[in-house]
Formats: structure tokens, sequence, C-alpha cells
């Protein structure tokens, strides 16, 4: 009856009474402790007096806080970042290996050697029915660390989505620059073979950008696009074509011409039509996959990892607290005058723990709301940096996941607050109030 | 900052492996099954190990190997099942770093291909199912194709599983 | 109003050194005593031991028919609560608050329908001592005289019908001192509320009805 409410309720709904729920211990803790009690005059009169010590307190229980918000936003942006960039790569087919080995060569540009597939192979891809675009992606060649990729001028299209300036190539001497390059439009750039640091061999032969792409979010943003005929002449293979080419840049493709491609991209307008194409294509001679696919189940696979990374942000969380903690039952001693003092006036010994576990949980719920701040800082940084190094946008944002998380923490050591508390109001009346 | 990417693809290959390993197969050595409980034949297509992972929500993936071993092209449809208030054939999709299942109206099968429906790809989703299904339950799937419907038993896996624990096995 | 009896009363320290003897005393309610004697006679422990705020050795200690040495700590101080009003020699003000927290500090922890009524008295107290109850200003920055009088309206704010004042004249002018000794004194008269004062000061001393003597731990004198 339960489960079939709840899973009938909005996810956002789930979300925020799940937020509510790990929130209820707070409540019920705070409920009974305060109950018949007035204490906030006390308590911001306290903050105002023990402002440098409190300020330290929430200062560390924001800085945990924050890194772990941060760690786990970060970690969910860096998967949608990742299964961003692989968005234009509907299905790859290669040669038979491993999936995860071809994605990165084919997404991800990371150099590897991969087998080829032919020209009969890749004519058979072309011609398919359900195909409405097929791409050779021919990697190997880079420019000053920016890898050069052979391919078609429809790809350019489906990447880029239009350009932001120029035009696609149409010439085995033109080239189009990825949104991150340092190229503009007029530039001229002579690739060498590999990634240019051992074995630096020009193959002198220079292209001129025509175009410049927009911004992908993937690293295909950090490089130039070139002819796949180009690539294929500049290592003295044929070009793709009869005697009778006119010059046309693309498909399709003369088999017998056909040098090798080490991925071609495929693409149908219809999800099932690439479920049928990535049936169809695995074969012995060739594997099909999809990218999105394959992140998908490492993420899944990674779901573990992510576990365990919560479990050591609560950890890390929960030690910083224990910590807060230790310091606020020393606070006790410095707040025991004033308690001696509540006492010997009248005060029953529960407003005495009322009020100090009340100020540990002020302490630790603005130091919450402030870890909060800085997990949105941290995170923001993080994603800047990691999209600078790897040319995969990542945009992590905190959501209920972290919200949840910071709410379970605030809670935990709410209830954990009361040790000190019960020491404070267990301490020996007239010693502090003489002392 | 390639090495990043390298890296943490190669934890994550590394990871993959060492799951497949978990999930490899058991040895079940004497145990006896017939295959009928496992696979299922229309004409020339084979369907083999249909199953789906343990869940508490009233919404379960289910997933089989189609093999056609015919000579001519044959399209999934879709699928029905006696449990759920309704089943269709979706397609898993990444859109914008989203993941999403969406339906798919058919699948076409080339003659000789194999498809499998497996997490992350393509799965028969079935909604409103009523019955809480347990590991080793099973429960009765009816495979809708173009050239006609064929019934088999799909068996229930524990929580998040990524395969049919016979999977690889010869029936 | 309950009346205080005393009899062979002996504190020593947790050392076991002897800090007080007092063998007989008698404070009826409504009355009023002063208690005087040299700087460490053991006048304080007096006072705090009549408030149950330190251990008994031996001895009898009663308000009325209740006996402050047996007591459970839960009971004595919902008792000192309901009691005492208590006037520390060094003021022992929460610097932070207001005068007017201050002096009605006791709302923060009395039953709901009390707090009202106690915050009323509060506020009345200090505008009867001059002492401006409006004032957001935390009491850091009041003078010395402002601040003992901030605490005489907070140990008057409860109502109490028992005042324990420790020098509640020491640092006021001796125009606001008489002042002080009248109200505290014209309470005890007018209300039934019973004074006991630890004070140096001759004009409290001659104002109150009797007069206890401590030098060193005993008393040597009893008027």
């Amino acid at each position: 009856m339960f489960e079939t409410v709840w899973y009938a309720l909005p996810v956002l709904v789930q979300d925020m009474l799940v937020f509510l729920g790990l929130l209820v211990p707070l409540a019920v803790t705070g409920g009974i402790c305060l109950y018949g009690y007035r204490v906030w005059p006390l308590i911001r009169g306290l903050l105002r007096k023990h402002t440098a010590i409190s300020a330290t307190f929430v200062l560390l229980i924001a800085a945990a806080v924050g890194i772990s918000v941060g760690l786990i936003a970060q970690e969910r942006g860096l998967r949608e970042g990742t299964a961003r960039a692989a968005d234009k790569f509907d299905l790859i087919i290669a040669a038979p290996g491993s999936e995860i080995t071809a994605m990165l060569a084919a997404v991800y540009l990371q150099p590897t050697a991969l087998p080829l597939i032919d020209g009969a192979t890749y004519a058979k891809i072309e011609s398919h029915e359900l195909v409405d675009l097929a791409a050779p992606l021919a990697f190997g060649d880079s420019w000053e660390g920016v890898p050069v990729v052979g391919t078609t001028p429809p790809f350019v299209d489906h990447l880029s989505e239009g350009l932001r300036a120029g035009r696609v190539f149409e010439t085995m001497e033109e080239a189009v620059a990825g949104a991150n390059t340092p190229l503009q439009v007029g530039d001229v750039v002579e690739p060498v073979h590999g990634d240019g640091s051992d074995d630096f061999s020009e193959h002198g032969h220079a292209y001129t950008i025509v175009g410049k792409m927009n911004r992908t979010g993937s690293p295909w943003d950090n490089a130039i696009l070139v002819a796949v005929e180009s690539v294929w002449e500049i290592h003295a293979m044929p070009t793709g074509h009869g005697p009778d080419w006119d010059g046309t840049l693309g498909g399709p493709f003369d088999p017998s011409q056909f040098a090798g491609t080490p991925a071609v991209l495929v693409r149908a307008e219809e999800l099932w039509a690439n479920y049928s194409l990535q049936s169809e294509f695995n074969t012995s001679q060739t594997m099909a996959f999809f990218p999105g696919n394959v992140l998908a189940q490492l993420h899944a696979l990674m779901g573990d990892i992510r576990q365990v990374m919560s479990v050591l942000a609560v950890a890390t969380q929960v030690l910083v607290a224990v910590a807060v903690l230790a310091g606020l039952s020393m606070l006790s001693r410095i707040l025991a005058r004033r308690m001696a003092l509540l006492r010997a006036l009248g005060a029953p010994r529960r407003f005495v723990f009322a009020v100090t576990w009340t100020f540990a949980t002020v302490l630790i719920c603005l130091g919450a709301a402030l870890g909060i701040v800085f997990g949105v800082i941290a995170t923001a940084v993080l994603s800047m940096v990691i999209t600078a190094l790897t040319d995969i946008l990542v945009q992590a944002r905190l959501a209920w996941p972290e919200m949840h998380l910071v709410a379970g923490f605030v809670s935990a050591v709410a209830v954990l607050s009361l040790y000190p508390a019960y020491l404070a109001s267990r301490r020996s009346l007239l010693d502090d109030l003489r002392s | 900052m390639r090495f990043f990417i390298a890296a943490l693809f190669s934890l994550i290959a590394f990871a993959a492996f060492a799951n497949e390993e978990d999930h490899g197969h058991d040895d079940h050595a004497g145990e006896a099954h017939a295959d009928s409980e496992h696979k299922a034949t229309l004409g020339n297509v084979t369907l083999l190990h249909a199953w789906a992972a343990e869940t508490e929500g009233s919404e379960v993936f289910v997933y089989v190997e189609i093999d056609n071993e015919g000579d001519a092209p044959i399209t999934l449809l879709g699928a029905e099942a006696d449990i759920a208030g309704a089943v269709e054939l979706v397609g898993f999709q990444s859109k914008d770093g989203v993941a999403s299942y969406a339906p798919l109206p058919m699948l076409p099968i080339a003659a000789g291909a194999e498809m499998v429906l497996a997490p992350n790809a393509v799965a028969f989703r079935m909604t409103d199912v009523t019955t809480h299904l347990h590991e080793g339950d099973d429960f009765e799937i009816h495979v809708v194709f173009d050239a006609g419907e064929v019934a088999m038993m799909a068996q229930v896996e524990p929580e998040g599983a990524t395969q049919h624990s016979h999977a690889g096995h010869n029936h | 109003m309950p009346d205080l009896s005393i009899e062979n009363l002996v504190i020593d320290s947790a050392s076991g050194r002897r800090l007080l003897e007092v063998p007989n005393l008698t404070v009826p309610s409504g009355g009023s005593l002063a208690v005087r004697g040299p700087s460490g006679a053991g006048k304080s422990t007096l006072l705090f031991a009549i408030a149950g705020l330190i251990a008994v050795t031996a001895g009898q200690l009663k308000w009325g028919e209740t006996d402050l040495v047996g007591m459970a700590d839960t009971a004595r101080t919902t008792f000192r609560g309901a009691t005492f009003g208590i006037i520390f020699q060094d003021h022992l003000l929460f610097e932070e608050l207001s005068a007017e927290n201050n002096a009605g500090l006791a709302a923060l922890y009395a039953p709901r329908q009390r707090r009202a009524g106690i915050g009323q008295v509060a506020r009345r107290m200090l505008t009867d001592l001059q002492v401006p109850w409006d004032d957001p200003r935390s009491v850091v920055s009041f003078s010395g005289g402002e601040r003992q009088r901030i605490a005489v309206a907070r140990a008057l704010a409860t109502e109490p019908p028992v005042i324990l004042a420790d020098e509640p004249t020491a640092s006021l002018d001796r125009k606001t001192a008489d002042g002080l000794i009248a109200d505290l004194l014209g309470g005890a008269k007018d209300a039934g509320r019973t004074l006991i004062a630890v004070s140096h000061d001759p004009a409290l001393i001659d104002a109150c009805d009797r007069v206890l003597t401590i030098e060193d731990g005993r008393v040597t004198d009893h008027v």
C-alpha cells in the first residue's frame, strides 16, 4: 500500500519528503529539549560573546560539508559531462575489440591504435537503408598536441550543428578547428604524425583553417577536423575514390580505394533504427556500440564506488562533527560559569542542557548552511578545472542527494550533541560558580 | 591532460573487469533444468534467458537474448505479461547527459543478427506490476514479433543483477 | 512563608578544612538578618548554604518543613527557583544580554503562565531602581552601580519570599544604596519577604532586625 502511494508521487515530492524525513530526528530532539523553554535570548548572547570560537566551529563544519557535497555533486557532474560529450555519438562501429578502447578513441580522442574497418564493410554500413549518416573517423596525427581527425563534411555539421565562423572544409588542404583551439579562420597548420612527442615526423602537408566549430562540451572542442581523404593521402594511401573522382569530399567511397578507418560514426534518426543497426553490425567483422550505453554500464558499475564515496563523505563529516563536539565539550567549560549561574538562580538542569544543546545545534546548522554555499563554490571551481583539463564540459550542480546528505548529517550531529549537553548539565555547580 | 581521462577510464575498465568476474559463471554443475525453462523458439528465431531483476517498484524491466538464425529479417514489436498492467518495448538513450528510456515502436532484427535486450540498452518495460518479484521467482512473458508470438518463462535475478545467471551457457 | 532554622550546621571544604560552624540560627518569615564579619570569615559560605548551593557536612538546615540537607538536587533547584532571589557579590550578570533580559532571566525557563508576570516585575524593578529597561545594549556597557541594580532587579523579578544578598550595596553610591536598603527592607515589611544579607555597610546592618557576626568560621556575636 505504502509502496504504491510512494512510487506514485512525483520525484520532487519524494525528494522533499526524504529531505524532511532526514530532518525528523533534529526536530524531535529539538522539540523534546526545548519544550517549555525560551533559549534564544541566551543563544544570541552566547553567539555574540563567543563570536570567534563560534565562527571557527561553523567554518570547520562548513568546510567538511562543503567538501563532501562538492565531491558528490562533482562525481555526478563528471558522469553527466562524460555522457553529454558522447551525445553526438549515437552508434560507433569499429573492428572487434574493446568497446571502451574504441569509445576512448572515437568519443574522447584518446590516442590509441585500433584495427581498421575495410572498404567493403564500410560500404555495407554506408549503404544500409536505416543509416542517415555514416562518417569515418581517422585518428593519428596532431598539431601542437591538438589531434587532427580525418572525417567527412556531414560529420562536422552533425557535431557542431552549424559553424561559429567560416565554412566546412571543401578541399584536402582545408580544415575546421574546434572551439577551444587557439586557431582562427585563415591560420595555417602543419600536422605531424602521432602526438608529435616521440617521432617528430612532419608530413609536409599544410592545412588552412576555413571554419571554426561551435562548442560541443567534448574533447572535440580541442581538435582539428580535416577531410579523411587528405589523411589517407599524406600517409601515402589511396584516397577512397576512383580515378574519375571529381574532388568532392566525403562518401560514397570506392571500396577498392578505401584505406580503412579505425571507427565509423553511424547515425539513424530513429532510436529503434539505431538499436537495429547495432544488432546487425555486431558481427565477427565489426563491433557496434552506443557510447552512451557503454558509459551507462560503467556508471552503473561505478555506483558501488559512488556509494563508497558517499559513505566516505558522511564519515568525513561525522569525524569533523566529533571533533566539533569535542570542541563543544571544551566550550561547555567556557560556558560553565554561566550555566552554573543559571542553576544557582533556580534554572532546572534540563534548561542548561537545552541551552548547551541548542548552542551546539545552531553552530552545526549554520555550518551546514554555509557548507552548502561552500559546496556550490567548490563545485563551480572544480568543474572549471576539470573542464579545462579534459575538454569535457562538466556542469556540476548541487541537487537533492547532497541536500539529503546534509540533512542526515545535521540530524546525526544534533543527536550526538546531546552528549556535550549532558556533560554541561552535570558539572559541579559551586566550583563553576566560584571559578 | 588526456592522461587524466585515460586514468579515469582505465580505473573504470578495471572495475568493469572485476565486476565481470563477480558476475561470471557460477558453478552450478549438476543443476538440471529443462531447456524449455530458458529457451523458446519461433521459427528460426531463438529466445534465450529471459530475466528481470528483483525490485520493490511496480516498474520491472525484462531482458532476453533474441537470435535470428533465419534468412529473413524479423521485427520485434513488444511483449505481454499477465503480471503487468502494460508492457512496452523501450530503448536506452542519453540526452544532454541524462539517461532515459524511450519507447520503441518496433525493432527490426536482421537475418543472422542477434539482439540482446539488456540493462542500459533495449528492454521490455512492464508497468503496474502487482506481484512483488523475488529472486528465484519466474513469470510468463509473451514476446510479440511481426511473424507471431512466443511464450516463455522469465527468471527473477537478484536486485541489481546485470545479466541472467546462466548467461553464456549454450542450451 | 517559611522560617529558616539552622542547628549545629557544619561545613567543611572538600579537603576537610572546617569552613563554618553555626550552632543555632533562626530567621522568622518576614524578618531580616545582616551577616557581618571580616573577609574570608565564612559569610558567603553561610549564604550559599542557606541557598542550598553548597553541600552541608553535618547539622540541620530547614526552610519551614523543607530540609535542604537531605534534598535531591532537582528538588533543591526547583525549591531555590521558587523561594530565593539571590544577589551575588560580583553581580554575575549575563554580559551579552540586555538589562531587561538579565532582570527577566527567569522568564526563559519559568512555566509559560509565569513568564509575562516575571517580565513585568523585572521592568518595574528596573524602573524603580532607575535603570533604563528599554536600553537594548548588552549590560557590558553599564556602570558598576547599574549592574548591581540589574542584579537586584533580577533577584526581585520572580517575587520570591526570600532575598539572599551578598554585599548588595557594595558598588553603589550612598544615595542609591540607601534607596536600595529601603526597597529591600520595605519589601520585607510590606510583602512579608525575608531578607538575609551579607554586608559591611553599616546602614544596611543597622536597618536589619538582627545581626550575626562571623569570624574565622564561627559565630561570635548574635544580636
